[in-house]
């Protein structure tokens, strides 16, 4: 029939004529008219571990959700975050035969003139059944000598240290231990490393000590722990870290901030092998606990003061939610105390939302996310004008550089890469000789071989952004200087331009992690500029496991180094001797008894006006011993468009800008209007 | 073939294409039964549905518009007309998409959502309002998918009846299955050949991969219960032909011009850059005349060979 034979091009034409009115229909319509900030990440949605970023990206977007106690403000010094104040103190606890000799030490404190405690920052003199503790309004222990003088009469016991070496699994027989009633009264304090390695703070003497562990773990564990007594004190100092909470923070379940999230978050984090900055820092953590609502304090094992700036970098997060969701934490996103929540999330998309409370005077538009986006599509948002912010990937850096409608934004420094030399390799044992192979450097060119081309040279050991940090320029490359200070140490270039001193020609072994390309990229690059001034290199990879030995045994002339940069000004682990393995060298194999002064000088300093200069005379020393070179910060950038962040001009990007930073200048900076009047007497 | 063979046909090869994908996924997941069935689990088969369904209104659309162009090759044209569906049919169908996505987005400045979700909005329920948009996700990956599909359906239709032609014809199905894969991946259109683009193009995961395969079974599916049938190859008893060699090199040859259509163009072609995109649109298209070259030669050559179905004649 002719019905049934115009079907199929009856079907096909309507088909047609329906896709060709969705096609005119699109083409009229334009981006839709969400206000939402739309957001391009080149790889897929981040997960959210807090402790975990992937990427920067994904570290600013948990900045958005998870608040910690303090951060780093815009001009680089500690400013306020879940905590509204902080003030460090120091305790002092004498333990005495009985309460009535504490009593009466406290009270020879009392009576003390009134002058002399001023001068001793006195707080407050307390007994707690036969200890005593004397709290100071400032950490150091200057004057606690002098008091323990005056209360000298009241014959306080002395606290022996006893390291205990057991396995991990003796941790509960020397808590039971500790909390014992025949032991309770005399064992005062009891730490553990991660090791499982114990110290324990006992009244007892050292026999007494190990006689009753031995007791103990004999009849617990049929082995006796290998104890040593390490030192004898009459007063334990303890530095104390007071957090105020600010009271209009709470969790979006609208439950208080208290400290116990705080305990629940180190301790939730402390076990893990997560990258987390400060980690030496909290080690020291003796105790955490909340003597009154909306104060958390922390108490310390030993004075160090940039344990106050780790506190910077741990997101807090509930300790309720820890609780119930402790196993699915890889996986489950945990809530946070930050002003964004996540709102919503498929598959490719996520959103973020202002919290209410937060925001209940203001319109602020969500955040979409869109992950794993191609080239093609960044050249799409671009076509179409669909994005507001973009993470650049390697291959969409060009296209989004090329737009003048967005500007780039550098994101603050989070890692950085070092030369490390062996101060007692043969070839580079002279500090003139280091000096002349930095000086053959020209890091603008090495730049090129780092990831994406992307890093700052930066030339100082410590952290860029700080009111301590130096910020130094690298040095400009200057062969000539180069060759001269080599010639000086006696290496000097032969008729075919290889370096040699007599008969020894200049091979150095430069020791990189295998299967890491970006740093073999950098290694050969390194290689190439030496081999200018006639240094023969060879690049030696070695297994990640066993990477640091290789540096601790002192087998290597030269190394790269790159690690995250640290929260603070503690660069202690890594240029005092006492840290590079046990040897009594730092990692360049370097015994400065001087360096090691400063360094223990800077991690003693409390009062924020005193570190730069602190700081400085650490980098001085440094600088003059060149133990290491330091070579790049990482850099990674944000493509951000103009015309949806008026207040972009506004901003200060020169320490570089996060998404907290960026989203107030979604409106534009409303400058503060001062408004003077001369107020004339009445 | 009655409708009754042909529907227990239908049934018959459904089950088989599931057999031959499920081989191919545990193949994928490296012979590990619970990856494979993990995979079978995790199988977004809303995909396999999307996939499906675009190949079936391209076919459909495809032997429509074939009925509308054949009485126009009447006469003196079957030639001219045969070449032209050859030509489309060999014609890498990577080139017409990129084409589009160039003219559309950058000629035009349009929006396609498929490929740039972010610019919907954050809520996208199927409303009233928005329903001509969503529809127009799907008609570009249909109607590029139409452009060799046609051609091919057309240079069939303009062979003598023969068992080549009916399996032509049968073929023109897995044809498309191949085709939508790159389709699907260059408009982002989420469906199963996206998913297979993906895999490809990561690192090993043979979860990842097994799935992906599940998917595009469930694509398989709906095109096998849907398709035209070749009735000719299976109702005749085959017997070996009298210039079995001279057929075979020219099967081989015509097989050829095929696998170099459908995956040796990529090779032939010049580098294109995105950036290009929004300067021209000729470029993507020009692109593609090398691999068709190729394809058509080899054909050709194979078609002078094994010269039986004389071509080309109108019923």
């Amino acid at each position: 029939m002719a019905w049934t034979r115009l079907l199929l091009p009856g079907v096909t034409l309507v088909a047609l004529a329906i896709g060709g009115w969705g096609a005119w229909q699109a083409a009229h319509t334009q981006r839709g008219s969400t206000g939402d900030v739309v957001m391009l990440l080149p790889g897929p949605l981040p997960r959210l571990n807090p402790f975990l970023p992937a990427t920067e990206s994904e570290r600013q977007i948990i900045d958005l959700i998870h608040e910690p106690l303090i951060r780093i403000g815009r001009d680089g010094r500690l400013a306020t975050a879940l905590a509204e104040q902080w003030q460090w103190r120091q305790d002092m606890t004498c333990w005495f035969d009985s309460p009535a000799s504490a009593r009466e030490a406290a009270e020879e404190l009392r009576g003390q003139p009134v002058e002399k405690r001023a001068s001793w920052d006195l707080e407050s003199v307390t007994t707690k059944g036969e200890a005593l503790v004397v709290r100071f309004t400032r950490p150091g222990s200057a004057v606690a000598q002098e008091v323990q003088e005056a209360i000298a009469a009241s014959a306080p016991q002395k606290l022996t240290f006893v390291r205990i070496v057991a396995p991990p699994s003796a941790r509960p027989v020397l808590e039971e231990f500790a909390r014992h009633a025949e032991h309770a009264g005399t064992t005062k304090r009891l730490w553990f490393d991660d090791d499982g390695t114990c110290e324990i703070g006992t009244t007892r003497t050292g026999i007494q000590t190990h006689q009753a562990l031995a007791d103990w773990f004999l009849a617990r564990l049929l082995l006796a722990p290998e104890t040593t007594p390490v030192g004898e004190v009459t007063a334990l100092l303890e530095p104390v870290l007071d957090f105020r909470l600010k009271a209009a923070r709470q969790w979006p379940d609208g439950s208080a901030i208290s400290a116990a999230d705080v305990r629940a978050t180190l301790d939730l984090v402390l076990p893990r092998p997560w990258p987390l900055p400060g980690r030496d820092a909290f080690r020291q953590v003796q105790s955490i606990t909340e003597p009154e609502p909306g104060l958390v304090r922390i108490i310390y094992r030993k004075a160090y003061s940039p344990a106050l700036a780790a506190w910077t970098t741990l997101p807090i997060l509930p300790a309720s939610w820890l609780e119930k969701h402790q196993k699915e934490f890889e996986t489950t996103s945990p809530p946070g105390a930050g002003s964004w929540q996540v709102s919503r999330h498929d598959p490719t998309r996520l959103w973020l939302e202002k919290h209410r409370t937060l925001s209940a005077d203001e319109v602020t538009p969500r955040i979409q996310m869109l992950a794993a986006t191609s080239p093609l599509q960044v050249r799409i948002g671009l076509a179409t004008q669909s994005f507001d912010l973009a993470w650049p990937s390697e291959a969409s850096r060009e296209l989004l550089r090329a737009k003048p409608t967005l500007k780039i934004m550098p994101s603050p420094a989070r890692h950085q890469i070092m030369l490390v030399w062996n101060t007692t390799a043969s070839w580079v044992k002279d500090a003139r000789v280091r000096r002349g192979l930095g000086l053959a450097l020209d890091r603008q060119a090495l730049g090129r071989a780092m990831p994406g081309g992307l890093g700052r040279p930066y030339d100082s050991f410590f952290p860029p952004g700080f009111w301590f940090s130096t910020d130094k320029e690298a040095a400009p490359a200057d062969l000539d200087e180069s060759l001269h200070q080599l010639s000086e140490a006696g290496w000097l270039r032969d008729v075919q331009g290889r370096l040699r001193r007599g008969t020894d020609e200049m091979r150095l072994r430069l020791v990189i992690p295998d299967g890491n390309t970006d740093r073999l990229r950098l290694a050969q690059a390194l290689t190439k500029q030496w081999q200018q001034i006639g240094v023969h290199v060879d690049i030696a990879e070695v297994t990640t496991q066993s990477y640091f030995m290789e540096l601790q045994s002192g087998r290597f002339d030269a190394a790269l180094i790159g690690g995250e940069l640290s929260p603070g000004w503690d660069i202690l682990p890594f240029w005092h001797s006492s840290h590079g393995g046990g040897h009594g060298r730092n990692v360049s194999q370097m015994a400065d008894p001087q360096l090691d002064l400063l360094l223990e000088a800077l991690v003693s300093e409390f009062d924020p006006a005193q570190i730069p200069s602190r700081a400085a005379a650490v980098e001085a020393r440094l600088h003059a011993l060149q133990p290491a070179m330091p070579l790049f910060t990482d850099l990674s950038e944000m493509a951000v468009s103009e015309a949806r962040f008026p207040g972009l001009p506004d901003l200060d990007t020169t320490r570089g800008v996060t998404l907290q930073e960026l989203l107030p200048a979604l409106t534009p900076a409303n400058r503060p209007q001062v408004k003077l009047e001369m107020l004339s007497p009445k | 073939m009655t409708w009754k063979s042909d529907v227990l046909f239908r049934i018959t090869t459904a089950p088989l294409v599931l057999v031959a994908g499920s081989i191919v996924a545990l193949a994928c997941a490296g012979g590990d039964f619970t990856v494979w069935q993990a995979a079978w689990k995790t199988a977004r088969w809303q995909r396999s549905f999307v996939t499906g369904m675009e190949i079936l209104a391209a076919l459909v659309m495809a032997h429509g518009l074939t009925t509308l162009l054949r009485p126009l090759s009447r006469g003196k044209l079957p030639i001219p007309y045969f070449l032209l569906g050859k030509v489309a049919a060999f014609f890498p169908v990577a080139c017409f998409a990129w084409a589009f996505v160039s003219w559309w987005l950058g000629q035009r400045g349009y929006v396609y959502w498929a490929l740039m979700p972010a610019a919907e909005g954050a809520e996208t329920p199927l409303t009233a309002q928005n329903w001509p948009l969503w529809l127009w996700t799907w008609v570009p990956v249909v109607m590029i998918l139409l452009v060799p599909l046609t051609g091919q359906c057309l240079s069939l239709s303009l062979e003598r009846p023969s068992r080549g032609r009916d399996l032509g014809f049968a073929m023109l199905g897995p044809l498309a299955l191949i085709l939508v894969v790159s389709v699907e991946d260059i408009l982002g259109v989420k469906g199963a050949g996206q998913a297979l683009s993906q895999v490809l193009r990561q690192a090993e995961n043979p979860q990842a991969d097994a799935m992906a395969i599940w998917e595009l079974t469930g694509a398989a599916l709906y095109v096998a219960v849907s398709l035209h049938l070749p009735s000719q190859p299976w109702s005749r008893a085959w017997q070996i032909p009298a210039q079995w060699l001279r057929t075979l090199l020219g099967s081989l040859l015509k097989l050829g011009a095929w696998v170099l259509a459908l995956l040796g163009a990529p090779h032939l072609m010049p580098k294109l850059s995105l950036l290009m995109m929004a300067d021209d649109t000729l470029p993507f298209l020009t692109a593609g005349w090398k691999p068709v070259l190729c394809a058509l030669s080899l054909w050709a050559l194979g078609h002078i060979i094994r010269p039986r179905s004389k071509l080309p004649s109108l019923p």
